[in-house]
């Protein structure tokens, strides 16, 4: 048969389909968009968990102030404790993948050339992370407050003599300046106090060297033994936890060693339970709805090939063939999809755009794949096995057929 | 060979055995009107013909092309006589799209020359069964088989169907089925249907 014809013949053909399929249709079309709804609320939800948490430092982060010695003592953090904290979480489980850093700090506040007054706070390697550095540089000053490229600190010259400590002299150190660093960091965010200006944990281990005139390691020791030197220099410990499901686990092995922790992931205590059951809920939510869906429209065209039978059987009776009429009605079928699939396709991009603003493109074509690939098999049953059904009839089973349907 | 040969049809339904051992030949070219009580067996013989039932025995020997008018309609009631004429002429894979004049020249044959636009559903039932025979005659068949067409007709119509038979079906075999007497011209060979037997009528 030629294509122009069965066109034509498809088209007057389609001309008789029924309100109940064209109702169906509107209805299973329906569901397809709330199930691009439900797919959209879904990843956004998922993206904002993912920011909220998976990729929010905060949330990683166990701050550790103090060691409670006892009920009625506690102790400052010194040089030993990094090591202790570690040990305790890998005894615990060596599988937990985390890291230790250090805040160091100097009690006392440093004056410029133009008389402002700098807090320092040292930070181990990894704190660049939390400064969005892939490296802390020495002899850098970090702070998001300072609008100059350089400046010079005057560094106090410290003696530690029976009765206690003075000093009398002071030494210029100049410093570059780098104030591309968030205002608040994951590091600062229990901290109400004067803004931190931050500086490599080598850049700290030469001022103290400098102001105490001392050896680094020798400081080390007799601050851990003996602390003369009339600060304190471990400010805070922190423990930066991989995966947010261990946070928990992590904070209550320090708690019940001794230490005193704030963490934000306190509030969140099943967190991990509570992800699984919203991923569980949403996606039994949305494949209800797509069997409810399906079902329906199968049905629906079920009964719209039933109320064809009698046309089938005409088209058998004018001549057509089991193969040709096969040909029709899936020519038909496919265009009710392809018109659905367009229609689709532009709630999923339009609804898409309106509620996910990340990474946009994949998402369509995710949201694309799970309304199409079930879409495509829904297609496949009607066209091949449900329209088998019917064409295979003969013409006085189809007549006959029809009859008792109207 | 254009000439329709029964040989040895037997047709039963459950227990009932409605066709027994017929044997017939039906010239080409020529007129044959079936006769029978009702539920004798006439559309179930017209049915093996047309291909749409097997027997149980015998065999139709034939290369004649068949065409078969149903006692039911059998139209697409919401398309045009032009729409419903196109779908038939489709059904042959070789055909391209007509000339109107060649649809209306057929509609001419059959008196309803202005109904090519008409709405089935909006057609008379005497009217209905013109553009079913004008579907038949799209194909150019040797054998027209016409299962009770005047049944539903009232005198006139029926008197005005068999002229237009007679007319425009000059030349074809032609095997109508009908439980009327007295209504077919004598250009009509008439046969029994009796007892699953066929038989010339003046036979009996």
């Amino acid at each position: 048969m030629k294509m122009k014809n069965r066109n034509y013949v498809s088209k007057l053909i389609l001309k008789k389909t029924s309100k109940f399929l064209k109702i169906s249709i509107c209805l299973f079309a329906f569901s397809l968009i709330l199930i691009t709804l439900f797919l959209n609320v879904f990843f956004n939800q998922y993206l904002q968990m993912k920011k909220d948490f998976v990729d929010n430092d905060n949330i990683h982060i166990i701050e550790i102030s103090t060691f409670q010695v006892n009920k009625s003592f506690s102790r400052e953090l010194n040089f030993d404790d990094k090591n202790i904290i570690s040990k305790l979480i890998t005894d615990y489980n060596k599988e937990i993948d985390f890291t230790v850093i250090n805040e160091y700090q100097l009690n006392f506040g440093i004056e410029n050339d133009s008389g402002d007054v700098f807090f320092l706070y040292g930070l181990d390697d990894f704190g660049a992370k939390f400064l969005n550095k892939d490296i802390l540089k020495d002899n850098y000053l970090y702070s998001s407050s300072l609008n100059v490229d350089k400046t010079t600190l005057n560094i106090p010259i410290i003696q530690i003599n029976e009765g206690g400590l003075s000093s009398n002299t002071v030494q210029p150190v100049q410093f570059s300046v780098d104030s591309d660093i968030p205002s608040k960091t994951p590091l600062s965010i229990y901290e109400t106090a004067l803004e931190q200006t931050y500086i490599s944990f080598n850049t700290y281990k030469h001022l103290i060297e400098r102001i105490y005139n001392i050896k680094w390691d020798n400081f080390v020791s007799k601050y851990n033994t003996d602390n003369k030197f009339g600060i304190q220099a471990i400010y805070k410990i922190f423990v930066y936890v991989e995966n947010i499901k261990n946070v928990n686990t992590v904070a209550k092995i320090l708690y019940e060693n001794g230490y005193s922790t704030n963490y934000t992931f306190k509030s969140f205590d099943n967190f991990d339970q509570s992800i699984k059951n919203t991923i569980f809920i949403s996606g039994a939510l949305i494949t209800l709805v797509f069997i409810i869906a399906s079902i329906y429209i199968i049905l629906s065209f079920n009964s719209y090939l039933r109320v064809q039978q009698k046309d089938m059987g005409i088209l058998k009776h004018y001549g057509y063939t089991k193969q040709q009429i096969r040909k029709l009605y899936s020519h038909n079928i496919n265009i009710i999809f392809a018109g659905m699939s367009i229609f689709m396709l532009i709630i999923i991009i339009g609804v898409t755009m309106l509620l996910i603003n990340t990474q946009l493109i994949k998402y369509i074509f995710i949201i694309s794949a799970c309304v199409y690939f079930p879409m495509f098999i829904i297609n496949r049953i009607i066209s091949y096995f449900m329209l088998n059904i019917y064409v295979k009839k003969d013409i006085y089973t189809l007549l006959k057929s029809s009859k008792e349907f109207e | 060979m254009k000439d329709i040969i029964l040989k040895n049809i037997s047709k039963s339904f459950g227990m009932k055995k409605i066709l027994n051992e017929i044997n017939f030949t039906f010239e080409a070219g020529r007129f044959y009107v079936l006769r029978g009580a009702s539920g004798c067996g006439k559309t179930t013989l017209l049915n093996i013909i047309a291909g749409y039932y097997t027997p149980d025995f015998g065999e139709i020997i034939s290369e004649a092309k068949i065409e078969y008018l149903f006692q039911d309609e059998l139209l697409f009631t919401n398309l045009t006589v032009k729409e419903n004429m196109l779908i038939k002429l489709y059904s042959n894979p070789n055909a391209s799209e007509p000339d109107d004049t060649l649809l209306i020249s057929i509609l001419e044959k059959l008196n309803i020359p202005d109904l090519l636009n008409c709405k089935i559903a909006f057609l008379s039932g005497g009217e209905r069964q013109r553009i079913e025979l004008a579907n038949i005659l799209l194909s150019n068949p040797d054998v027209v088989l016409l299962d009770e067409p005047t049944a539903k007709l009232d005198t006139e119509n029926k008197k005005n169907i068999l002229d237009l038979l007679t007319s425009a079906f000059s030349g074809k075999t032609l095997i109508v089925s009908s439980h009327e007497s007295g209504l077919f011209p004598d250009t009509y060979t008439p046969l029994l249907l009796e007892r699953g037997k066929l038989l010339y009528e003046n036979e009996k």
